[in-house]
Formats: structure tokens, C-alpha cells, sequence
């Protein structure tokens, strides 16, 4: 891996689980697979994280789970969206958005602005 | 929103929890394995790929638990752990383990069985539908009331009258004010006599107003309610039964519907059967029959009124009334209306008493009906609870003490947990979780305990010739009351060893030597808490010695007269059938037919039975006088040979015998009470008194007691009961040379010789019938008497167990002592001279606060006072002696000990 992998910021992996499911039902792994994917490799993710995240998303209702087949008759969990997750996530895209424009017009600054 | 799927998931986690676990574990392990695939076909070898997957996921363990908290499970688990973990120290102890069961289970039970009587007397309602919305009458009014004669509750204090009886038309004029859903009367019938198949027996019941069946919302499981059309004056006469009544005479025959019986010579059809639960309007009864109201006259006629009926008599008050509350109209307003109701009628049907004070209605709740218990036993339960919970209380303090040298000797394995990194607070609450657990397991052995003692205290109620009536309720209320009440005692015999756990050091108890020696402030709890406990042991011990010498000293009392082998028992002609003249006749062919009975030695008969808690006054005053406010009399109307057969002193003149005709002047026998009320300073004898009729005094009696054994004996009076006009029912006295069992069967044949009809019923002896006076004085002592050993043992065990713990941990210091050559007897003296200073503590805060608290008590007790010197000296030295004898065993053990095993001890 050569690209530089960036650490993921305190509390932004449920956003980021929320939006992978957001795009369609998806195991654990396919998950990570996916922000990987979206991100272009440039997140670093603990593998084994995901899964306190993933059960503690469907504890709060955002996410729900079934067990499905998957390709060659393989048994996987599936994790989809609730309305509650789209919500939820709406929600903290928005707060996102908002804060990362706060902190960008902060850093874009020049003096003579001032 | 959350919070309900939070909930949901957290329940079908715990539910389902091995499939959890399965799922969990496949999850990851999938995970893993696709990752590895994908590195197998990026072109790494398959062993290589599958290590790397492990390495990259991380510790599966560890993301598992993290899973498990994410879900809200760690609390769970650790709670599973430490239950399991708890029962598995219980059991390493057992001699601990029974020791804190049984005293809990004794403790708790002892509450338990008091909470199914409180159930019983105090909170539950009667069942009816919504019983809440019930509403009972009665009403208040200044001293002088407008009501002259009155049938049922009566309370007259501090100027103000009250009862909770009304006049019929005062009850019709109610019904007509459309505030309430429905307004029904009753009236309960202690005695009727039933003629059932030719056999007669006396039987109760209630009188009820067409509408009652409607205004408690109860239907007869068989045959029909009473309705509006069966409370007329013309209708015909009809009556329901009680579901005892008629599974006891009838054997639940579903013939009984439409059966023809007789009731005080009246004949009536029963038309319906009560369900079984509902027993009436009276919490503790259970009458047997209910009919229309209009059946009085016919039933029931009035004999002291011109009028046999009570229905149109504005001058009779005896109508009990509840009102069912309609849910849209304000109480205050209801009670308005009901005033201005009640005053209209008294201002029209009692024109002469427009001056007196006007009555006001007071509406109290209607849930228990017409309640007499929870005024009988408030009180006393109150104090039996008290009583009980103190000895749960030093049950309690036992338990901590015990528990507190436990986690004392468990030091090590605190400190070993610390130092594996537990919290304080996991510690403190795992020593809760043991507590609870032993707090739970006495709860449901004391629950046991409580169930199977339940009946014991309404059997020392009741009433040795009648059948029980009072039950005690086992249900779900007292059960939920008991288990709190064992959590909530768990938690307070825990709190102090699981502090001491949590202030545990890691360091200190880890090393080997810190056993030999014993902290101060340990040392310091457990010895607070066998003071408290003798502190308490005493004040049962005293409140036990007083109930139990208070009972005696009522025993002993001088009665005046002899009790011993005499017989009593009633009769109660029905006025339908004995009135006046035949009812004289019926009662001197008794009392002559018994005098000849083989084995009676003396037979007579009474109004009033002596010492039966039921007394007859009038206010009367020497001729020429008119009585005063204080001159009142008591009055028992009684035949020939009363004062032989009761065995009463005349004292002058002579006694009421065969020459007092009807006819012949009226005479009265006074007693010296009377005399020195109201002749102090003259001869009483020849000279008359009396109010409306007069009496001229024939002879003068010695002091006996009337109603109870309690009060002093008051100014009384007897007449022949011939010379009385509205003659009552009687109680026949017979003095026997034999036991009571074979004089019963006599009496009955006698009586039936005279009349088939009439029923005999309370046969008993005299002493039964004192004893009966003295329930509440012989539940008190054998209560307090029994929790006091209960203490007492408890205390015993305490005070051993702390000794035995002292001894065990000083067993070196001992040692050493007596290496350098202190005597065995030293040693036991400095021991005991702990266990003294202890008990002495203790006694002397146990006297202090029974003195403060013995005065709520003082007027349940007779013949001494609450700081009974003689009372307090027993229990002082009771305890001594008890403490000194649990505190000698470890004392001589540890004077036995040999110094160079205890030397080598640690």
C-alpha cells in the first residue's frame, strides 16, 4: 500500500457505516470493503472495530440485520438502513458539512482578511 | 424512539443469548475468512493470508466484549457472575449460610404473617365493583343532637355526636337528590331464627334496600338478585344466601332456588346465592342472608316504639347508607346537596327538635363498607409491626456483623482482585449482589415461614365457642411487600461489609503478616452493631415482660364474683313469635325446667353476661332528685338466685328472689360502687331512686366487675327481669358439678322440651367468656413474649459470633499473654470483661429508649406502669445473663488455649 493512509477522526466511522449501508444491503466485510472503495484506500480502519459499531448502530435502531445467502451459498449477515438511520445520517452529514466549512473558512484565512 | 428499540434489543440479546453468542462468533469468523480469500487470490499463500486476517482483525476476544457492551449486556453478565459467584461462597459456608436464612426466614416470616392480618383488618377492600367509588354516610352535630333513639354506631366526644346511622325517611329523602349513581341502605341482623327442614338454628344477615345488589355490581352466581319490585311493602318476602351459607346447611344443592325456609317465624323463598368471595358490606363478616328492607316490620318489629314498623318512623335512626359516586360530580358538591337534603327532613319529620343542634353529613370511603376492624386492631397491628420489625431489625444487625468478619477474613482475595484491576464500586457491588442473594433466599424461606404461621394470629383472636370469622389474606400484595422488605433488608446488612471491602488496600492485605493484627474501626463496627442489638433485645425483652405481666395482673384481677363452673349460654325469642307477656312466661319456664337439670347445683339468667364487653346505663338519681351529668348507672336486668349462682355477697338487706312478682313493688339490689356514688352518707337500704321508673333498694351486693376486668367497677344495679317491660334477649347462667361438654346436650334438650323452635346458641363458661374479653392482652404477650426469645437468640448468636472472631484473631496476642505468664482465669476474665462492657452498653441504651417509647403503650397495660421497676429489672438481668453466657464459650476457649500452639499460630 503506498498511498499514505489517513487515521479516521473520533466518531466518524457510524457516519461512514450508515453511508455504506445507505447504498444497499451489505455484510460486515462488504462494508469495509466499500469505504475503502468510496475513500480510494486513503482510510485507515481497524478491522476489528467495525463490529462493537456495527452492533451498537443496531442496538440504537439505525441499522437492522438478517441473515442471508451470499455468492456460492455462502451465509452472511446482512446490514441495511433503517428510516431511522437515514435520518440519523441526514442529520450528521449535515453537521458535518457545516462543521468541516466552519474549520476550512477558519484554516483559509490570510492575515490581511483579518 | 431509541430508547424502545434499545429496550427491544437489549431483551432479545438477553433472551436469546446462546444464538447471539453462535452468531457473533460466525460473523467474525466470516469476516475473516472472506479477507483472507482476498488476499489469497491478490497471491499470498493461504496459511500466510489467514494469519494476516487474524493480525489485521485484531483480538476477537476482546472486539466480542466490545460487541456485548455495544448491546448492553456487561451489566448482565457481571451481575450472572457475581449471583453465581455468591451462591458458591454460601455454600462453601453452610453452618454461615443457615444460621442468616433461618434468621431472616423468622425475621421476615414474623412481618409476613402480621402483613396477611393488616391485609385482612386494615387494606383490603370489599368486593365490590369498583369499590373505590363507594362512599359511606354518617353524620356529625353538636352535643345535642335531634336523634333520641338510635340503633348502631354511636360516639359521643369532646361535644361532638357521630354515627353512621339515619332515619328511614331521612334515607328516602336521600335517594331522591340525583348526585350519586345509586344510594343504597343496609342494616346487619345479628340474630334470626331459621327453621330450615324442621330444624332451627340462629343465623345473621342483612336487611338491603332494593337497589343494593345494583350499587355494588355484584351478581348471584345462582337464581336471582334482589330487585326493586321485591323491596315493597306488599311484594313477597324473598331472601338471597351466602355462598357459606349455603354450601353449609344446603351443601351447594341447586334446589334451593325457589325453597320455602322460615325466618323468625316469617315465611320467605330463597330466590338467589351470593358468589363466594362476596361476604357483605362489612370487611370480617359474613352474613347469611339477605333480604328487603320492607320485611322489618314483619321480621324484625319494633318493640320499643308504638309503631312496629321502622320504616315511617322519623324518631328511629338505624339505617346504615353507602353511595356509589357518579365519576362527573365533585365530592363537595355531592355533600352539599346531601346536607341541605338531610336538614329539610329532620326540619319536616321532627318538628319538636327545630332548637337542637342539625345534624351535617360526613362522606367517608366506602371502600371497606362499613368498617369496624381497622378501629378494632389499628392500633394493635400497629404495635405487633412495630414490634416485628425491631426483631427483623436486630435480625439485620446480626447478619452484618456476621457478613462484616466474613469480608474481613476475605481481605486477601479483595486485595487479589484489586490488584488485578476491579473498581472499588465492582467490589462494593458484588458484596451487595451476595447480600441480596442471601437477603432473597430468607425473603422466600420467610414468605414460607409467613404463609404457614398466617393463621395464628386470628386464632388467638378469635373467639373459642364461634366460628372463625377473621381470616388472614395471603396475596399478591403481601407477598410483594415481604420480598421488598427482604431486599430492602439485604441492602442494609450489606452496606457496612461492602464499605469496608471497597476501602480495602491492595498493598496492606497482600502481605502475609497483616492477619496477626486487627484494625481499630473494624473492630469498632462489629461491636456498634451487637450493642444495638442488645439494645433492642432489650427493649422487646422489656415490652414483652410488660404485655405478659399485664395479662396476669388481668387474670388475677378480683372479678367479685366466682366464675368457676358456670355455664353460659343465649337465647333470643323471636318477637314474632314472643312478645310481652309469652315472652316472660317462655323465660320463667327456663329458668325453672334448668333448675332441675341433673348436675346444676344453681341456674339463673341475666340481660347482660358478665364480663362480655357489653353494658346497659341510665341515668338515674335518689327520689326527689334529678339526675346530674355524672349520674350515671349500669343496669342488669337478672332472675331468681343470680347473685347464689354467680356467687356475689349480699352484703345487707336481702337478694331478688321468687317473691318480686310482676306486680309487686319494683325492688333493685345495688352494689357498694353504687352506694357510694349515690347515698355516701345515709343507710341505702328501704330508700328508693331512679329517673322515669323508680326503684326501691331491697338489699346491697359487693362490688363485681360488669363489662370488662379492666375498669374499675362501676355503680350498678340489678332488677328482677319479671318487673321489666320490654324484656331482651337473655343469658342463662348455670353453676354445674359437672364439665360443660356433658351440660351442653342438656341444656339443648331442655330447651327444646319448652320450645323445638327456639335455638340455644354461645354456649360457653364463664371463663371462656373472660378469656375472650382479653384476646388483644393474650395476642400482645404471647407476640411479644415469642419475639423476645426470637431476640434474644439472635442477640445470643451475635454477641458468640463477634467473641469467637475476637478470640480467633487475637489467638497469637493470647498466646503471647500467656507465654509471659498470665493465667488461664486472666485471660477468661479479660474476655469476658469485653463481652460485660458490651452488654452493659447495650442494657443501658435498650432501658433509656424503652423509657422514651413505653409511654405510647400505657394505655394497653393494667397494673403497672411502663417503667415497671420490677418489669425492667427482668429484662436487664435477662440479657446480662445471656450475653455473658454466649460471650463465656469463646472466653474459655481462649483461656484453654495453649501458648506455644497459639504462638505458632500464624
Amino acid at each position: 500500500m503506498s498511498k499514505q493512509q489517513l487515521e479516521l477522526i473520533q466518531g466518524t466511522l457510524d457516519m461512514l457505516i450508515l453511508k455504506a449501508a445507505s447504498l444497499g444491503p451489505l455484510h460486515g466485510y462488504g462494508i469495509l470493503l466499500r469505504i475503502q472503495q468510496i475513500s480510494r484506500d486513503r482510510l485507515e480502519i481497524q478491522q476489528g472495530s467495525l463490529y462493537p459499531a456495527l452492533y451498537r448502530l443496531e442496538h440504537q435502531g439505525f441499522i437492522a440485520s438478517e441473515w442471508g445467502e451470499s455468492e456460492n451459498n455462502r451465509k452472511a449477515k446482512y446490514y441495511t438502513l433503517t428510516p431511522a438511520g437515514r435520518r440519523r445520517l441526514q442529520q450528521e452529514a449535515r453537521h458535518w458539512n457545516s462543521m468541516s466549512e466552519v474549520i476550512a473558512g477558519i484554516l483559509n484565512t490570510a492575515p490581511e482578511e483579518l | 424512539m431509541t430508547f424502545t428499540s434499545r429496550l427491544r434489543s437489549w431483551f432479545r440479546a438477553s433472551i436469546q443469548r446462546s444464538r447471539l453468542e453462535h452468531d457473533m462468533a460466525a460473523e467474525l469468523r466470516d469476516h475473516m475468512d472472506r479477507y483472507a480469500e482476498d488476499l489469497i487470490g491478490q497471491g499470498i499463500a493461504p496459511t500466510e493470508a489467514r494469519r494476516r486476517a487474524r493480525i489485521e482483525f485484531g483480538a476477537v476476544e476482546a472486539r466480542k466484549e466490545e460487541c456485548r457492551e455495544a448491546l448492553g449486556l456487561r451489566l448482565l453478565d457481571e451481575l450472572r457472575a457475581d449471583i453465581r459467584y455468591a451462591f458458591r461462597m454460601l455454600k462453601q459456608a453452610p453452618a454461615f449460610t443457615m444460621v442468616a436464612i433461618v434468621s431472616l426466614a423468622l425475621g421476615i416470616g414474623a412481618n409476613t404473617a402480621i402483613f396477611t392480618m393488616m391485609e385482612t383488618a386494615l387494606w383490603k377492600s370489599i368486593p365490590v365493583k369498583q369499590p373505590e367509588r363507594l362512599r359511606l354516610f354518617s353524620w356529625v352535630s353538636g352535643p345535642k343532637s335531634v336523634v333520641d333513639s338510635s340503633w348502631g354506631n354511636w360516639s359521643e366526644s369532646g361535644g361532638v355526636t357521630t354515627s353512621t346511622s339515619f332515619s328511614y325517611p331521612v334515607y328516602q329523602a336521600f335517594q331522591k337528590q340525583k348526585v350519586f349513581d345509586t344510594v343504597f341502605a343496609f342494616k346487619p341482623l345479628e340474630h334470626l331464627t331459621a327453621l330450615i327442614g324442621g330444624q332451627a338454628e340462629l343465623v345473621t344477615g342483612y336487611l338491603i334496600s332494593g337497589n343494593f345488589y345494583a350499587g355494588v355490581g355484584v351478581s348471584p352466581i345462582a337464581g336471582r338478585p334482589i330487585g326493586e319490585a321485591d323491596d315493597t311493602a306488599n311484594a313477597q318476602a324473598v331472601a338471597v344466601i351466602s355462598y357459606r351459607y349455603w354450601n353449609r346447611r344446603f351443601g351447594r344443592d341447586a334446589a334451593v332456588i325457589g325453597k320455602q325456609i322460615t325466618l323468625n317465624q316469617v315465611p320467605v323463598t330463597i330466590v338467589g346465592v351470593n358468589p363466594p368471595d362476596f361476604t357483605g358490606v362489612q370487611p370480617g363478616q359474613n352474613q347469611d342472608f339477605f333480604m328487603p328492607i320492607n320485611l322489618q316490620p314483619v321480621l324484625i318489629p319494633n318493640q320499643y316504639s308504638d309503631k312496629r314498623s321502622l320504616l315511617n318512623d322519623p324518631n328511629y335512626w338505624w339505617v346504615l347508607i353507602i353511595g356509589r359516586l357518579r365519576p362527573d360530580t365533585p365530592e363537595a358538591k355531592v355533600q352539599a346537596a346531601l346536607d341541605v337534603a338531610l336538614i329539610q327532613t329532620v326540619r319536616a319529620t321532627l318538628p319538636d327538635k327545630l332548637k337542637n343542634d342539625m345534624p351535617h353529613i360526613r362522606l367517608t370511603t366506602g371502600s371497606r363498607g362499613l368498617d369496624d376492624l381497622r378501629e378494632q386492631f389499628g392500633k394493635p397491628l400497629f404495635v405487633l409491626v412495630a414490634l416485628a420489625g425491631l426483631v427483623l431489625l436486630i435480625a439485620c444487625a446480626n447478619l452484618a456483623n456476621l457478613l462484616l468478619a466474613r469480608a474481613t477474613s476475605r481481605q486477601r482475595e479483595i486485595s487479589v482482585r484489586l490488584a488485578l484491576g476491579a473498581g472499588r464500586w465492582r467490589i462494593m457491588r458484588q458484596m451487595l449482589t451476595e447480600g441480596l442473594v442471601l437477603a432473597l433466599l430468607g425473603g422466600l424461606a420467610g414468605l414460607v415461614t409467613g404463609y404457614w404461621a398466617k393463621d395464628t394470629i386470628p386464632g388467638l383472636f378469635h373467639t373459642a365457642w364461634q366460628p372463625q370469622i377473621l381470616r388472614a389474606e395471603f396475596d399478591g400484595r403481601v407477598t410483594w411487600i415481604s420480598l421488598a422488605l427482604a431486599l430492602l433488608t439485604g441492602i442494609l446488612f450489606s452496606l457496612a461489609p461492602a464499605w469496608q471491602g471497597s476501602r480495602t488496600e491492595v498493598s496492606g492485605a497482600l502481605k502475609d503478616g497483616s492477619r496477626a493484627t486487627m484494625s481499630l474501626p473494624k473492630l469498632l463496627a462489629s461491636k456498634s452493631l451487637v450493642v444495638f442489638q442488645i439494645c433492642l433485645s432489650v427493649g422487646l425483652l422489656i415490652g414483652a415482660g410488660l404485655f405478659v405481666r399485664t395479662l396476669m395482673n388481668l387474670q388475677s384481677a378480683d372479678l367479685g364474683f366466682h366464675p368457676d363452673r358456670i355455664v353460659l349460654f343465649n337465647v333470643d325469642p323471636p318477637l314474632t313469635r314472643y312478645a310481652e307477656e309469652r315472652r316472660r312466661e317462655l323465660y320463667e319456664q327456663l329458668e325453672q325446667r334448668l333448675s332441675v337439670l341433673p348436675g346444676v347445683q344453681s341456674s339463673t339468667l341475666s340481660s347482660e353476661a358478665l364480663i362480655s364487653n357489653s353494658e346497659s346505663t341510665t341515668r338515674v338519681a335518689p327520689a326527689g332528685r334529678k339526675p346530674g351529668p355524672g349520674d350515671r348507672a349500669w343496669i342488669n336486668e337478672v332472675g331468681d338466685r343470680f347473685f347464689e349462682t354467680m356467687g356475689i355477697p349480699i352484703l345487707y338487706g336481702r337478694s331478688i328472689g321468687a317473691q318480686d312478682r310482676v306486680n309487686s313493688p319494683k325492688v333493685a339490689v345495688v352494689n357498694q360502687a353504687f352506694v357510694r356514688h349515690f347515698f355516701p352518707n345515709e343507710s341505702p337500704l328501704g330508700k328508693t331512686f331512679g329517673n322515669k321508673d323508680t326503684f326501691q333498694i331491697a338489699g346491697i351486693c359487693g362490688d363485681a366487675h360488669y363489662n370488662d376486668t379492666r375498669t374499675a367497677v362501676p355503680p350498678t344495679f340489678y332488677v328482677p327481669y319479671r318487673q321489666r317491660k320490654d324484656m331482651r334477649a337473655m343469658t342463662f347462667e348455670l353453676k354445674t358439678a359437672a364439665s360443660e361438654g356433658s351440660i351442653a346436650g342438656a341444656v339443648r334438650e331442655a330447651v327444646r322440651s319448652i320450645d323445638k323452635d327456639l335455638p340455644v346458641f354461645d354456649i360457653r363458661t364463664q371463663t371462656q367468656q373472660i378469656d375472650d374479653t382479653l384476646s388483644r392482652e393474650k395476642v400482645f404477650a404471647a407476640l411479644t413474649a415469642g419475639f423476645g426469645v426470637l431476640a434474644l437468640l439472635l442477640a445470643c448468636v451475635g454477641i458468640y459470633g463477634m467473641m469467637a472472631y475476637a478470640v480467633a484473631r487475637r489467638t497469637s496476642e493470647i498466646g503471647l499473654r500467656m507465654a509471659l505468664g498470665a493465667h488461664s482465669r486472666q485471660v477468661l476474665t479479660m474476655i469476658l470483661r469485653e463481652t460485660s462492657w458490651l452488654a452493659g452498653i447495650g442494657v443501658l441504651l435498650g432501658v433509656l429508649i424503652a423509657a422514651g417509647i413505653t409511654r405510647f403503650i400505657e394505655s394497653m397495660l393494667f397494673g403497672l406502669k411502663p417503667y415497671d421497676p420490677l418489669t425492667l429489672g427482668e429484662a436487664v438481668l435477662v440479657m446480662l445473663t445471656v450475653a455473658l453466657l454466649a460471650g463465656w464459650l469463646p472466653a474459655r476457649r481462649a483461656s484453654r488455649l495453649d501458648p506455644m500452639t497459639a504462638l505458632r499460630h500464624e
